[in-house]
């Protein structure tokens, strides 16, 4: 049941009911014929106005006065036409006013209409023309649709002409004598036109039924389909409804797995960093030549099962990450080669031993520094080259590169080549699908999870590119491609061959540290982790010192201050009870504290990343712990800070020749690669073309331009690392990221006030540089 | 509802009532003299010696004086050769002006009677009286020729007048006449 407009508020419609529907239509009805009665109450209500006015008119005209001689006085026919007419019309006119539609009020406009042509017709003398408004006025009353009223005026014309027969009959036969039926003929006459009004009213009765009905129907169906829109709109808002605590309760689920897959991480990595590191200790400790062959082979095992594991959660992980859209790939410069060989020197000593040969080529040439992400880029050759050597027993695989710029845009294509088992078409069709494997066969003769390639073309596509398979055919191997997007680096360089750069590569793993000089202090809660990165550390030749938490770390590097003994860098674990990493990075500098410090976290995806270097970090390295990786990072930041306060000791000298502020000596940048004469020339343009990038910035962020002033800003932190200034990357990155998030715009401003500084800390530090190396001259030249 | 129904009632009998008095009205005659037996030697009209001599007295501003014009033109229609007809319009002694000017009859010679002295001379007191002589000067007829005031039609006068001209005895020789009082010693309309 549901409710009607106000008009029908006597009435309720129900759907689909067929004896409301009756009533409903007698109800429209008699609600139209009320209306009809009413309406045309008011217009004889006029009407009769207008002839008592008309009447009185007429009266004075014909007969004003009543003579005697030469005197004279008001005829009574004008009193009658003032007061007989509106006696009769007073009672009509007061009821159409005051009781419009009722029975009695139409019966009595017909008893006045009636008499008031009798009155018309004795005034006029009985002249035959003013019979027509007989006729006239039943026609009139027609308008009632209602016969009964013709009935009622016909016996008033009835009665008034049997009177007069019967005593005045002149009066209305025009003879003295008529014959007595007479009065019949004249009511016959009248009857005549009653029959053709009676038999209309009837009619349009009928007609104002019918159309009740259909007016009925039409409503009920209006009401039907309200009541249905109605249903179906409470049952879509409850729906809505539903799907917003669905959504909800998914939201806190996800967040609840996120949460869960971040503290899994980091419970599963924690431990397994100590595995492996153990493993590392235990293969180097004494001789490990002396032990019997199945203790290796223990180790190894115990190795390859934590690797294997820890391949197994990172899939997991980033799976997961990217179904949330909380993965994010970077687009930094990057080294091409150094990439490809990276991945061909990973993944060599997987292959079957002598059976498959790896080939890691250029098909054509290709710039030496593009914009992609690297460890992206990177995960996805190695997946792609894992399956390979997984399913390849014996002959070649290639990983070759070529740029195709036939399209739009130029394209770098990536392809992974087999002469393994191959697939089936039907096989094929399992691929790129989560947790499947061409048969569960694979899974129980090659192992792995049936996430690589899922996430490989999801990362593939997080970059704007995508990963396919070329061809698969049974027995005569795979090929996959990884399509890119080719964003060459300003100033690259293209190569034709990997050759060069196999040689620069085979210097930097010479390069890696095997020693290391300095005081650190490592902040780690986990004893097993700390054990080992002190043995690393400490095996390394560096002087260690642990902190359980945050809090502890705080004290101790106060105290190596105070006793002029600073530490030379600081290793923090980022989850700690009592006051975790981050927190202690936000708290060093805002205290101003200059230490280098390395992050240590097993949360290894981008935004831990950022979040680390927004909390004050200059580094990080993840767990599980890569030894040279780490040794190399901590001899990095060391000498790094001791350039720093090298610099700033020298700037400490300059500065009593020159006036610039406190601050801006202290803090500023020199390029790392300043040192190299070959690059000289190169990090001056850079440096010197700073101020004109951030004044191009800011005039975007003041004209609202952020898509302009994130390009800019993307830029600068491409090119900053890799001038020497990877200070200046990294506010870069953040103002890149503040604006991408759709930050306020305070935000953006100080991202942008910070990457400004960091661009001018980098000229000041430069021009300190070209003053002291000056000073040093005009020393040199006055000595 | 009683309070409606007794209303009705009432208009319905004012309605009858007002009838009644308006048709009681229309039905009064005026008052009425027996003219001369014989045609007044005094008047100033002539009376034919060789047809029937009649004279019709109206008051000019008398709204019944219409119907007796038109039956007396009927009248006229049908003998025109037998009967000689005078119109005797009343005219005020004052310079008052007449409301509208005394209607026209065809072949109807139409003379004012100054003061209403031939009317006087006539016995003629309510306009629309009828007094009909023969050649010889003698009464015939006298009275009007409509049944009620201002209602043309058949009357008893116009059928005595009929059957009188042609030579016939007519029911009645008087008749009584509806309309206003021609002079001022009856001022009843």
């Amino acid at each position: 049941m549901i409710g009607v407009p106000e008009s029908m508020s006597t009435y309720v419609i129900r759907c689909n009911s067929p004896a409301d529907l009756q009533v409903r239509a007698a109800a429209l009805f008699q609600e139209h014929q009320e209306r009809l009665h009413a309406r045309t109450d008011r217009l004889f209500a006029v009407l009769l106005s207008v002839q008592w006015l008309a009447g009185i008119a007429v009266a004075l005209w014909i007969s004003p006065r009543a003579w005697s001689g030469s005197s004279s006085e008001v005829h009574p026919h004008v009193w009658a036409a003032i007061f007989l007419a509106a006696a009769i019309d007073s009672l009509p006119i007061a009821l159409a006013i005051f009781a419009p539609g009722k029975t009695l009020t139409r019966h009595t406009i017909a008893v006045a209409q009636m008499s008031t042509s009798a009155m018309l017709i004795h005034l006029s003398g009985g002249r035959i023309e003013a019979h027509f408004h007989i006729f006239g006025s039943l026609a009139f009353l027609a308008l009632y649709r209602d016969w009964r009223v013709l009935i009622t005026a016909s016996a008033v014309v009835t009665v008034d002409h049997l009177i007069r027969s019967a005593f005045w009959p002149q009066s209305v036969f025009g003879v003295l004598q008529p014959a007595w039926w007479r009065w019949l003929e004249h009511a016959g006459w009248v009857m005549f036109e009653d029959v053709i009004l009676i038999y209309s009213c009837i009619k349009g009765t009928d007609e104002l039924r019918q159309i009740a009905r259909r007016t009925a129907e039409l409503e009920e169906a209006n009401a039907c389909f309200e009541f249905r829109v109605d249903q179906q709109t409470q049952a879509l808002k409850q729906g809505e409804a539903e799907l917003r605590l669905a959504k909800e309760a998914a939201e806190v689920a996800n967040q609840a797995k996120s949460e869960f897959l971040a503290n899994m991480s980091h419970e599963i990595r924690t431990p397994l960093t100590a595995i492996l590191g153990y493993c590392d200790v235990l293969r180097e400790d004494g001789i490990i030549e002396r032990a019997p062959p199945s203790r290796i082979q223990t180790i190894d095992t115990i190795r390859r099962a934590g690797e294997h594991l820890l391949s197994v959660i990172n899939d997991v992980l980033d799976l997961s990450k990217i179904e949330a859209g909380k993965l994010e790939t970077e687009l930094i410069e990057t080294p091409l080669p150094r990439i490809l060989l990276e991945v061909d020197s990973l993944m060599r000593p997987r292959l079957a031993s002598g059976e498959v040969q790896l080939h890691t080529f250029l098909e054509t040439p290709a710039p030496d520094r593009i914009f992609s992400d690297p460890t992206r880029l990177r995960q996805i050759l190695v997946n792609l080259v894992g399956n390979a050597a997984k399913f390849t027993e014996r002959g070649s695989i290639d990983l070759s590169a070529r740029v195709d710029r036939s399209g739009r845009a130029p394209q770098l294509l990536l392809a992974v080549q087999d002469t393994g088992l191959g697939m089936t078409p039907e096989q094929a069709d399992c691929l790129f699908r989560p947790f499947t494997q061409a048969d569960s066969s694979v899974t129980r003769k090659h192992g792995g999870t049936g996430l690589g390639l899922t996430i490989c073309r999801r990362l593939a596509r997080l970059m704007g590119g995508d990963v396919r398979l070329d061809y698969s055919r049974p027995g005569e191997g795979t090929r996959f491609v990884v399509e890119l997007p080719l964003m060459e680096a300003p100033d690259s360089q293209l190569i034709a061959d990997l050759e060069s750069c196999s040689k620069e590569r085979t210097r930097g793993r010479d390069q890696a540290p095997t020693t290391l000089s300095g005081r650190i202090l490592l902040a780690e809660d986990g004893d097993d982790n700390r054990r080992l990165i002190t043995f690393h550390l400490a095996r390394a030749g560096a002087e260690v010192e642990v902190a359980e938490n945050g809090e502890l770390a705080l004290e101790l590097l106060e105290a190596a201050w105070r006793t002029n003994r600073p530490f030379d860098l600081l290793i923090t674990d980022i989850q700690m009870p009592v006051m975790d990493g981050y927190t202690l990075a936000q708290t060093l500098r805002a205290r101003d504290r200059d230490i280098p410090i390395v992050a240590l976290t097993a949360h290894a995806m981008t935004e831990d990343r950022r979040k680390c270097l927004e909390a004050g970090c200059d580094d990080y390295a993840t767990k599980p712990i890569d030894k040279l990786a780490l040794l190399a990072t901590c001899q990095r930041w060391i000498e790094q800070g001791r350039t720093r306060h090298g610099m700033a000791s020298d700037l400490k000298k300059t500065m009593q020749h020159a006036a610039l502020p406190v601050a801006a000596r202290h803090e500023a940048l020199r390029s790392e690669l300043a040192d190299d004469p070959d690059l000289a020339e190169l990090v001056n343009r850079f440096v010197s073309s700073l101020d004109g990038k951030v004044a191009r910035m800011r005039a975007r962020f003041a004209g609202e331009e952020a898509s302009e002033l994130a390009v800019l800003a993307h830029q600068l932190k491409g090119a900053g690392g890799g001038y020497g200034f990877p200070a200046i990357s990294e506010a870069a990155g953040r103002l890149e990221a503040c604006i991408n998030h759709g930050e306020d715009a305070g935000r953006i401003e100080t991202s942008l006030t910070e990457l400004a500084a960091q661009c001018d800390r980098a000229t000041a530090g430069h021009r300190r540089l070209g003053e002291a190396v000056c000073d040093d001259s005009d020393r040199e030249y006055a000595s | 509802m009683m309070l409606v129904t007794m209303l009705t009632a009432v208009w319905l009998v004012t309605i009858v009532g007002g009838f009644a008095v308006l048709a009681n009205h229309s039905l009064s005659p005026g008052r009425q003299h027996r003219p001369p037996r014989h045609w007044p030697a005094a008047s100033v009209i002539a009376c034919s010696a060789t047809s029937a001599s009649l004279v019709m007295f109206i008051h000019p501003d008398c709204p019944c004086a219409l119907a007796s014009l038109g039956e007396l033109d009927r009248l006229i229609a049908r003998h025109a050769d037998r009967l000689h007809v005078s119109l005797l319009v009343y005219e005020r002694l004052s310079n008052q002006p007449r409301r509208q000017p005394p209607p026209a009859v065809n072949g109807v010679s139409m003379i004012l009677d100054v003061g209403g002295r031939e009317a006087l001379r006539f016995g003629a007191a309510t306009s629309g009286q009828v007094a009909l002589y023969d050649a010889a000067g003698l009464l015939q007829f006298n009275g009007g020729i409509t049944v009620a005031r201002g209602h043309a039609g058949d009357s008893d006068g116009t059928a005595a007048i009929d059957a009188i001209l042609r030579g016939e005895e007519p029911a009645v020789r008087q008749t009584p006449v509806f309309g206003c009082s021609i002079v001022d010693h009856d001022r009843r309309p």
